[in-house]
C-alpha cells in the first residue's frame, strides 16, 4: 500500500516540543500517527561538541539563501522597514530537525503562574496592547505540567516562595543538577538584599531514566544536541518512545506547504516536498500543526482553499496576529580570579556544573509612575556560554567601539579567557501582544521551493522596556553584591528568535481568536495547533514547559474525539 | 541559539567605489584578485598573509601558521554554506587594500614595508568597508584558532592551549563533522522503528 493511499488517524506537522506529546500520547493509545518533519533526523551519535556545526554554519537551520524570512523593524524615521534575513544575516530559524529546537534548548523550565492565565482581569488593559485572558486556568494545565516533569524529565527542588505555583506533587521527580560555587554566592548576595533565590528547574536528567543517561556536565548544553540524552528533547523523551509502539512513522526532510480542505471545512491532505523535492501528500482524519509560531502561521496563510480564501482558519483574519516573544533584556558582570584565593578561583572556573538560579520576587511590581500594581518578570542567572569562537568575537571591539587587533587583541583575549568568568542574567517580562507584532506572507521573496516566505513585524510595547528596566536595576545590585566588576545591563525590545509564541491565539470568541479552548481551529473541523501559537499572552518566563504541557492536554482532547 | 555576528550585505560595498565594483568597471580590473580553483593567487595570498600577520602577530601565543589560517581561509572561500557575497567581499577587500596602497603610497602592497602596511591597515579601519573587512578576517582567524583540530586547523590544539580552553566531549569525528553531517539533509526515508537509526 502506498503511503498516499493510507488514511492515518493523525498527521502531525513538526516534531518539536509542541508536537512530541501528541505523537507520544496518540501512538501509545494505539492510533496510527504520521509525522512530517521539515528537517533531517539527527541521531544522538550525530551530535558532538563542535562549535563549527552547532553555531558557526547553518547546519541545524536552513541556509538563509534557500529559505530567507523577512523582518520588519521600525527604522530611525519611525517607519516599518522590511529586510530579508538573507540580506541582514539576522537568522530567525531554530532547530530544523526531528525534535526541533528542543534538541538545542538549554532547558530552563518554568511553569506559568495562575496570574499568567488572567493577565487582563488581574491588571487591566494597557493602551496599545491586545491583552486577553486565557480560556483555561492554571488548574486546567497543572496535571500536564506534572506529566512533563515525569515523562520529559525535569530536575529541580521545590522552594516555598511568594509566587510559587500550586502543585499536585510535593517535589520534582529528579533532584537538582550539580551547581557551581557561584550559586551560593548569588543566594547570599540576594538574601542580604532581602531577595529570595530559587533553584532553576531544568529539563535535564540528573539521574538515568530508561534508555536515557544522566547529564555528564559537558559544559556545552544550549545550542548543542545532547550526547547522553539527558536533555528532554521531544526526540529522545517522546518520539523515541512513540516509535517503540509500532504505531508511529516519521518522515524527515518533509516540508509541508499546503493543507488541503474538502470544501466542507475539513482538512483532507497535507502536501509536502520530500527530500528530493517531489510533491507528496498524506491523508489523515485529524491534522495537528506544530511548526513553531512563525512557520505555523505561515503554513495556514499559504493554505488558501475555496472556503478559506485568506488562508486556512483565517476567515476572521486572526492568523498571524499577536505574535509574542519571551524576552526583556540581558546583563552581566565579570568575576576576576585575581579577586579570589586560588582554591576558590578554581571552583569558580570549574566547567560544566550549572548556575541554576532564578529570582521571581519581581513577578509583581509597583509602577513608579502611577503607584499601581503591574505585572513584573523574572531574572535567570547563568554563565557566559563557553563557545570559544563566539566568546572571542565578542571581544573584537574595545569600549570605544574600535576593532582590537595585533598584540593588543591577543593580550586582551588571553586576559579575558584566563582571568575572569562572566556571570550573566536574562530578564523575562510579558511581551505584550500588539498590532505591531505579527506574521504575514511576503509578496516578493520566495524560498527555494518558490513559496512566499514569512514576513515578521517585530514591534514591541514600551511597557515591556519599562518593566525590564526596573528588574535589571535589581539584578545588577545582586551582581555588584557578589563582587562582580563591569556590571552592565541592556534592555531591549529585540525579539529572541528561539522563544516565539502567539499568532494563532486561543479563546472563546472566533472573531478575536483562531483556536478554541481545546486548540482546535474555530473554523476547521479537524485542525489542531499545539506549538506556542495558542498563547494569547506569554507569562514572564520561558515557554517550553507550557508548550509541552498544553500539547499533552490537547492530546487527551484528540483521544476523546477519535 | 545563534551566536553569529549579523552582517549587513550593504556593507560589502566599498563606499564611493560601489558602483564601479558592481558594474566591474575597468578602473578596478587592474588589481582585481582572482581565485584559482578555490585558492588565492600567490600574490593575493601574500597580501592577505601580511594583513593577517599584522592583525595576529606571532607573540604572544600562536602565529597564523600555527593555527593554519591560510587553510581555513581557503576552506571559507570555497564553503558552499558561506554566502557567496561574503566570500566575494573577502576577495574584493584584497583588491581594495591594494588599490588603497597605490593611492596612499603609490606602490603595490606587495612592495610596502611592514611599517607602511601597518599604517595602511590603520587607515582602512577608518573606512566602513575596511572596518568590516578586517572584522571578517578576525572572525576567520578566531575560527582557525578555536575550532576543533578535526578541521585541520588549531594544530595540536595550540589555540585552545593559549587561551586555556577546555573542549567539550564528545569531540567531532570525521563522520559527524561539518560538512559530512549535512548528508542527513538529503535522506529520503520513512522511520518507523528505532532500529533504522
Amino acid at each position: 500500500m502506498k503511503l498516499s493511499d493510507k488514511i492515518f488517524d493523525v498527521c502531525v506537522v513538526g516534531s518539536g516540543a509542541g508536537a512530541g506529546p501528541v505523537i507520544y500520547e496518540l501512538s501509545k493509545a494505539g492510533y496510527k500517527v504520521v509525522v512530517l518533519e521539515k528537517g533531517p533526523w539527527y541521531r544522538t551519535k550525530d551530535f558532538s561538541k563542535d562549535e563549527m556545526t552547532a553555531t558557526r554554519r547553518s547546519v541545524y537551520t536552513p541556509n538563509l539563501k534557500d529559505e530567507p524570512q523577512v523582518i520588519e523593524d521600525l527604522n530611525e524615521q519611525g517607519n516599518w522597514e522590511a529586510r530579508s534575513t538573507y540580506e541582514t544575516g539576522r537568522d530567525f530559524w531554530n532547530g530544523n530537525c526531528v525534535g526541533g529546537s528542543s534538541n538545542f534548548m538549554s532547558g530552563y523550565f518554568a511553569r506559568f503562574k495562575p496570574v499568567d492565565f488572567k493577565l487582563l482581569s488581574t491588571y487591566g488593559e494597557i493602551k496599545g496592547a491586545n491583552i486577553a485572558d486565557w480560556p483555561i486556568d492554571y488548574y486546567d494545565l497543572e496535571p500536564y505540567y506534572e506529566k512533563v516533569e515525569r515523562i520529559v524529565g525535569i530536575s529541580g527542588k521545590v522552594i516555598k516562595h511568594r509566587f510559587a505555583e500550586p502543585r499536585s506533587t510535593p517535589d520534582f521527580p529528579y533532584p537538582p543538577l550539580q551547581e557551581n560555587i557561584v550559586s551560593k554566592w548569588i543566594d547570599q548576595a540576594a538574601k542580604s538584599l532581602g531577595v529570595q533565590t530559587i533553584p532553576m528547574p531544568r529539563a535535564i536528567l540528573s539521574q538515568k531514566k530508561g534508555d536515557r543517561n544522566a547529564c555528564y556536565y559537558s559544559n556545552f548544553c544550549g545550542s548543542y544536541g545532547c550526547s547522553s540524552d539527558a536533555k528532554g528533547s521531544s526526540r529522545v523523551s517522546l518520539i523515541h518512545e512513540a516509535l517503540k509502539t509500532g504505531n508511529c512513522a516519521v518522515i524527515p526532510n518533509a516540508k509541508v506547504y499546503h493543507l488541503e480542505t474538502n470544501g466542507k471545512f475539513t482538512v483532507k491532505k497535507a502536501w509536502y516536498y520530500n527530500a528530493i523535492g517531489q510533491k507528496q501528500y498524506i491523508k489523515a482524519k485529524i491534522f495537528v500543526v506544530a511548526a513553531q509560531a512563525v512557520e505555523t502561521s505561515r503554513l495556514l496563510l499559504m493554505s488558501k482553499n475555496k472556503e478559506f480564501e485568506q488562508g486556512l482558519a483565517n476567515n476572521n483574519k486572526q492568523v498571524g496576529k499577536n505574535l509574542i516573544f519571551s524576552a526583556g533584556g540581558v546583563g552581566g558582570g565579570d568575576l576576576y580570579y585575581d579577586d579570589l584565593s586560588p582554591d576558590i578561583a578554581r571552583e569558580l572556573a570549574r566547567p560544566g556544573v550549572f548556575v541554576n538560579r532564578t529570582v521571581q520576587d519581581y513577578y509583581e511590581l509597583t509602577d513608579p509612575d502611577t503607584g499601581k500594581k503591574i505585572k513584573g518578570g523574572t531574572v535567570d542567572f547563568l554563565f557566559e556560554h563557553a563557545n570559544p569562537v563566539s566568546k572571542a568575537i565578542r571581544q573584537k571591539w574595545n569600549d570605544k567601539g574600535n576593532l582590537r587587533y595585533g598584540e593588543t587583541l591577543k593580550k586582551h583575549l588571553k586576559n579575558y579567557f584566563t582571568g575572569l568568568r562572566k556571570l550573566k542574567f536574562e530578564i523575562f517580562v510579558d511581551w505584550l501582544p500588539t498590532d505591531n507584532c505579527f506574521v504575514s506572507l511576503d509578496c516578493n521573496i520566495k524560498d527555494k521551493w518558490n513559496d512566499p516566505v514569512a514576513r515578521i513585524r517585530v514591534g514591541y510595547h514600551p511597557h515591556d522596556l519599562k518593566v525590564a528596566g526596573i528588574i535589571s536595576e535589581k539584578a545588577k545590585q545582586i551582581l555588584s553584591k557578589i563582587g562582580a566588576r563591569n556590571v552592565y545591563a541592556g534592555i531591549s525590545g529585540a525579539p529572541p528568535n528561539n522563544l516565539q509564541a502567539g499568532g494563532c491565539r486561543f479563546g472563546n470568541d472566533p472573531a478575536t481568536s483562531v483556536l478554541d479552548k481545546y486548540c482546535k481551529a474555530h473554523e476547521v473541523n479537524n485542525l489542531y495547533i499545539t506549538d506556542g501559537s495558542f498563547m494569547p499572552t506569554g507569562g514572564s518566563l520561558t515557554y517550553t514547559w507550557t508548550i509541552y504541557a498544553n500539547s499533552f492536554r490537547v492530546a487527551d482532547v484528540i483521544k476523546s474525539v477519535l | 541559539m545563534k551566536n553569529r555576528v549579523p552582517f549587513n550585505r550593504r556593507q560589502f560595498i566599498k563606499g564611493v567605489g560601489a558602483t564601479a565594483v558592481l558594474l566591474q568597471l575597468p578602473v578596478w580590473q587592474s588589481c582585481k584578485p582572482t581565485i584559482y580553483k578555490g585558492i588565492l593567487s600567490a600574490d593575493n595570498q601574500f597580501v592577505i598573509n601580511n594583513v593577517l600577520q599584522i592583525l595576529f602577530p606571532s607573540k604572544p601565543g600562536p602565529d597564523i601558521y600555527d593555527i593554519k589560517v591560510e587553510k581555513h581561509l581557503n576552506n571559507y572561500l570555497t564553503d558552499p554554506l558561506i554566502d557567496p557575497d561574503e566570500q566575494q567581499f573577502i576577495i574584493n577587500g584584497i583588491g581594495w587594500i591594494r588599490e588603497t596602497a597605490q593611492e596612499k603610497f603609490e606602490n603595490d602592497f606587495l612592495l610596502l614595508s611592514r611599517k607602511q602596511q601597518e599604517k595602511l591597515i590603520k587607515f582602512i579601519l577608518s573606512k566602513p568597508w575596511g572596518e568590516n573587512w578586517v572584522s571578517k578576517l578576525l572572525t576567520i582567524l578566531f575560527e582557525a584558532m578555536l575550532l576543533d583540530p578535526v578541521y585541520g586547523i588549531n594544530t595540536h590544539e595550540i589555540g585552545w592551549r593559549f587561551l586555556h580552553h577546555v573542549p567539550g566531549k564528545p569531540r567531532p569525528e570525521n563522520y559527524n563533522k561539518y560538512p559530512e553531517i549535512l548528508q542527513r539533509k538529503n535522506e529520503n526515508i520513512i522511520i518507523t522503528d528505532l532500529k533504522q537509526l
